[in-house]
């Protein structure tokens, strides 16, 4: 052997650098099948490693703040729910929270029952969705499949009550639109139930499969403090160990009324914000059937005047989303319109530390935490 | 053969026939899922509306592998460069559909600052399918009604002229616009 | 992984009027009156004055803001921009609102980017939607906008091009006829 191979194999041996690397910048998206929607990421590359990693927002940006303040109270129920595409009832519930705490309005018992029903299943609805699509980018293609299926039943039943499938319209300030048929009662009864059996399906499918738990455990860790000073919430806030949820710490509608557990992760990682989503599921389904076998009878809204001019005044109001803390800063100055509406959005705050996660971590990786971070694109970029 | 020839050759009916049934019932459907359509449309390719069985084929790996493209969803004036790119990274013959009212024409972001007012002003569009979302249903009408206009297109037109001649958008729901 | 009932220890949990209380006693002439609205804190900053008083907020060990919600620009035209920061003490159970004045034509006041990481993208989005400076940002670039965007877009005095020739016709009830209404 010559001695020019035997330097070589030496140094191939002691793992010296006798290879000079260069960092590459990879852009991902806005297009990309794995990103979920039209988030573009910039990511430094050092071989399989990501050095840093950007996203780039706003391929989605509409403008909302500014449309809102062109229409009137009654109109800006159809572009709230736009922003948040997933969860439209939970989206039209602070706003009109808003426009009740500014006019002193007051919702009757059998509204609030039923905005809790159609706001529950819609986090149904929403955490499906995610249930489905992080298998999908792991390349497990069967979850989404059953995912539809429970979500197809929920929606004809939300169809039955609203008349939307996905964007709803339904909540107005002091109540609802209309009440609800007959037999919606019954059917969503039959969703949850049949939702409950599946849930298992769901936790053994991914959960119990060796591949998921080796490329999420570990993967995406997201300490606490970081999480808090980011304004992290929802789901993935509750992953990393801090019990915060709106619907106890700060309750609305009539949510202290219901038993239901919060469910807390361990570590903050994939694993658990996924852990979490499913444990939510059963939760929601909890409150849900509390509210049907337990629904008063009475008004679906309140007295409202015919003409709705809010009087000067400002108010934050906010909720508990699917995705995490949804809230609105309302200013008023006694126009029908308002003033200006600023929209504390909940994948805006979540995406701004996904940075930190990414850093160090694999290519293959990103994917897996870009998938756990359950982020709509539209509720980034409102 | 030379390109130049393709628009003289007289091809028999049922060649025509054969090669347009073959390919309207073999779309590979490239998904630009960009908002709440996005969701819809998915469920449309979910077994309870289940899009395959026209023969259409959900998520191929890129545009270069396409020939169908749904645009699903608000067309921002960002967004508008990357759509463009994509269409045409698309091999002829192509096709597009566009799904909701946001791509049709601006939709409920029609006063908006950063919204192109319909994917019609970047590329062609063939079929429109209005809705806030459409419904599944709606997705598979407008793939339905692109079809039938697929069986009854005419190969020799589409390579001679840009596309544009001969071609008329059709819009679901109002019976009008030519096709079945 | 455990489930837990609840969500914080009762103990630790503040009412707001206490917790208003201490916000004065800790902040003094640092910032103006505290008023309660809606079961919030809510106080007024003077601009040159708000990274030391969230500092406070965020680190006192009794008040002890740690969760940042939003950071937002209010535009009033002629008396000028308002900034509005709220924050949210998790283990108190209060939000505290901050209410940022600006002079008329006063556009810059100092970024709360050393305090808290979080308020990065907010004001960024506040810069590009505004117009407003936050001194010492760390990238202060656009966040939303395509890069050849002119203008800002959420001024008052940025008029809607599709609004301009079709304007708002007012509050239509049912029964009303077509373009009446106050507009």
């Amino acid at each position: 052997m010559s001695t020019e191979t035997e330097h070589l194999q030496e140094a191939h041996l002691s793992g010296a650098g006798t290879l000079r690397t260069e960092e590459m910048i990879l852009n991902i998206g806005p297009q990309h099948p794995a990103t979920h929607g039209v988030l573009r990421l910039v990511v430094t590359l050092d071989g399989e490693r990501v050095v840093e990693g950007t996203p780039v927002v706003g391929y989605m940006h509409r403008g909302h703040e500014k449309l809102l303040e062109q229409r009137d109270f009654r109109q800006i129920t159809n572009l709230l729910s736009r922003m948040d595409w997933l969860s439209g009832i939970n989206n039209e519930i602070p706003a009109s929270i808003c426009v009740e705490k500014l006019m002193e309005i007051e919702v009757p018992r059998r509204a609030t029952y039923l905005r809790v029903i159609l706001a529950e299943i819609n986090r149904i609805l929403n955490h499906l969705m995610f249930t489905g699509s992080f298998g999908l980018e792991l390349g497990a293609t069967t979850p989404v499949m059953y995912a539809f299926r429970e979500r197809e039943l929920l929606q004809s039943a939300m169809e039955m009550a609203t008349g939307g499938r996905m964007h709803f319209g339904f909540i107005r300030p002091g109540g609802l639109k209309e009440d609800i048929p007959k037999g919606f009662v019954d059917l969503a009864l039959k969703g949850i139930r049949q939702l409950i059996k599946a849930i298992p399906d769901y936790e053994n499918l991914l959960m119990g499969n060796e591949i998921f738990k080796q490329r999420t455990v570990g993967v995406g860790r997201l300490p606490a403090r970081l999480a808090l000073e980011y304004g992290v919430s929802g789901p993935i806030l509750r992953a990393s160990g801090v019990p915060y949820d709106i619907r106890k710490a700060d309750p609305y509608l009539n949510y202290s009324e219901f038993d239901f557990d919060i469910p807390v992760g361990d570590t903050g990682d994939s694993f658990d914000r996924y852990f979490v989503l499913i444990q939510e599921m059963k939760e929601s389904a909890k409150i849900v059937e509390q509210a049907l076998t337990g629904l008063p009878a009475g008004s679906h809204i309140g007295v409202v005047p015919k003409r709705l001019t809010l009087p000067p005044g400002e108010v934050w109001s906010r909720a508990e989303n699917p995705l995490g803390e949804l809230g609105y800063y309302l200013v008023s100055d006694g126009d029908a319109k308002p003033y200006r509406m600023k929209v504390r959005t909940p994948s805006f705050s979540n995406i701004s530390v996904v940075p930190h996660l990414l850093r160090g971590a694999y290519v293959p990786d990103m994917v897996a935490i870009l998938g756990s971070m359950f982020f709509v694109v539209g509720d980034i970029d409102r | 053969m030379a390109e130049s020839e393709v628009g003289t050759i007289k091809l028999p009916k049922s060649v025509s026939f054969l090669l347009n049934w073959g390919r309207k019932y073999s779309l590979w459907m490239f998904q630009f899922g960009l908002a709440c359509c996005s969701i819809e449309f998915i469920a449309s390719a979910m077994p309870k509306h289940d899009i395959m069985r026209l023969g259409v084929i959900p998520f191929p790996a890129s545009p270069r592998q396409a020939d169908l493209m749904v645009v699903a969803g608000t067309v921002t004036d960002k967004m508008a460069p990357a759509i463009r790119r994509v269409y045409e990274q698309m091999p002829e013959p192509k096709y597009v559909i566009s799904m909701g009212s946001c791509s049709n024409c601006g939709g409920p972001y029609w006063d908006s600052y950063c919204v192109t007012k319909g994917v019609d002003q970047i590329i062609p569009v063939d079929v429109y399918v209005p809705g806030c979302p459409p419904r599944p249903e709606g997705l598979l009408h407008g793939i339905v009604r692109l079809q039938n206009m697929i069986q009854g297109e005419d190969i020799k037109e589409k390579w001679r002229g840009s596309g544009a001649t001969g071609r008329i958008p059709q819009i679901i729901g109002t019976g009008r616009a030519g096709g079945i | 992984m455990e489930q837990r009932g609840g969500s914080l220890k009762s103990s630790e949990r503040v009412e707001p009027e206490a917790y208003s209380w201490l916000v004065s006693l800790k902040l003094g002439d640092l910032i103006g009156q505290t008023e309660i609205r809606y079961g919030q804190v809510w106080a007024t900053v003077e601009p040159a004055r708000l990274p030391e008083v969230v500092r406070i907020l965020k680190e006192d060990p009794d008040l002890d803001c740690g969760y940042f919600t939003f950071l937002c620009a209010i535009d009033w035209q002629d008396k000028g921009f308002e900034v509005v920061v709220v924050l949210c003490s998790i283990s108190r159970g209060v939000t505290v609102g901050l209410k940022v004045p600006l002079a008329p034509g006063v556009t810059s006041l100092p970024s709360l980017t050393g305090v808290f990481r979080g308020a990065n993208w907010h004001e960024r989005e506040a810069a590009e939607m505004f117009g407003i400076t936050f001194e010492n940002h760390p990238n202060l670039t656009k966040l939303y906008l395509a890069e050849d965007f002119v203008g800002h877009p959420m001024l008052k005095s940025f008029k809607l091009a599709s609004r301009t020739y079709k304007p708002w016709p007012g509050a239509k009830d049912p029964g009303e006829a077509a373009g009446g209404g106050r507009g």
